[in-house]
């Protein structure tokens, strides 16, 4: 720490006013003060490192749109499988009856900084920007040091099988990905209702 | 809106969730408070489908039923207004 003001400077390094004026201080004198400094300071978070992440491995969840119908006497009949798995009850409302999959994309970028403490939302989830349409997610991330891709393949493949309750009662699958070292899927952000909470206990 | 009102409100919105996820034969693996949500609009959402499987037949039947009498304990708790965490 150099000085900054000189009628505080000693040797360098600034001191508060009464331990410059005194010459017997100590090493014990100026560790106090470090101390102080700490105590008193705001907390530094390093905003500055942030940059966009890119997702290397990335697939995103689009809909499948059933080609328009040929202009026949016979009535038009999907070539997909009509089950209960489709977009019905969740994007349906949006994209009508068609389903989604996951499809590899050129670029996904994210605003992800997981070191600020109003990113994380416990566990193992943290709140990022999606920079394609400023959208904020929830970035789920498994350590790959610790684990395999398979959990986190595991989640993908069961939201892909409810995706007709997706924006119903579970939130949308964006996608999946790696980030730095960490198997990662990318969810919608749900805005939580914290009074409920006080409510119900 | 009185606090007995919401409880029972929140408490139907989640049996109901997961009798729709039970229908498409997923069970979650990891029924706990923590992994519903209530959002803004007092809408429910179902998160963490790290432990879910995918269950069918009649054995996958005993694991659904297993299920759902998990979640009936949970929202007992919240009807009654208990602690459920």
């Amino acid at each position: 720490m150099f000085a900054s003001n000189e009628s505080l400077a000693t040797g360098g390094y600034v001191l508060p006013s009464t331990l410059s004026q005194h010459y017997r201080f100590t090493i014990s004198h100026v560790l106090y003060w470090f101390t102080h400094l700490t105590e008193t300071t705001e907390r530094v978070v390093e905003r500055d490192l942030a940059q966009l992440i890119r997702v290397m491995d990335r697939y995103q969840t689009k809909p499948v749109r059933p080609p328009p119908p040929n202009v026949t006497n016979q009535p038009y009949t999907s070539p997909f499988p009509q089950s209960s798995n489709t977009g019905a009850g969740g994007y349906g409302q949006y994209y009508g009856n068609c389903t989604f999959s996951l499809e590899p994309i050129d670029e996904l970028l994210l605003d992800f900084k997981p070191w600020l403490a109003e990113s994380r939302c416990g566990g193992r989830a943290f709140r990022a920007t999606l920079i394609e349409g400023n959208q904020q997610i929830v970035v789920k991330s498994w350590d790959s040091y610790k684990h395999d891709s398979s959990r986190r393949d595991n989640e993908v493949s069961i939201y892909m099988r409810i995706q007709s309750l997706w924006n119903v009662c579970v939130p949308h699958l964006i996608g999946k990905g790696e980030i730095d070292f960490c198997h990662s899927l990318f969810l919608e952000f749900v805005k939580v209702k914290l009074i409920v909470v006080e409510f119900l206990q | 809106m009185s606090s007995e009102n919401l409880s029972d409100k929140v408490a139907n919105k989640v049996e109901k969730a997961f009798a729709e996820i039970h229908k498409l034969e997923v069970i979650h693996g990891d029924v706990r408070a923590a992994n519903i949500l209530v959002a803004e609009d007092e809408s429910i959402w179902i998160l963490d489908f790290e432990s879910a499987q995918v269950v069918s037949g009649s054995r996958g039947q005993v694991f659904i039923d297993g299920e759902a009498s998990e979640v009936k304990m949970l929202l007992d708790r919240i009807r009654r207004g208990e602690p459920y965490c």
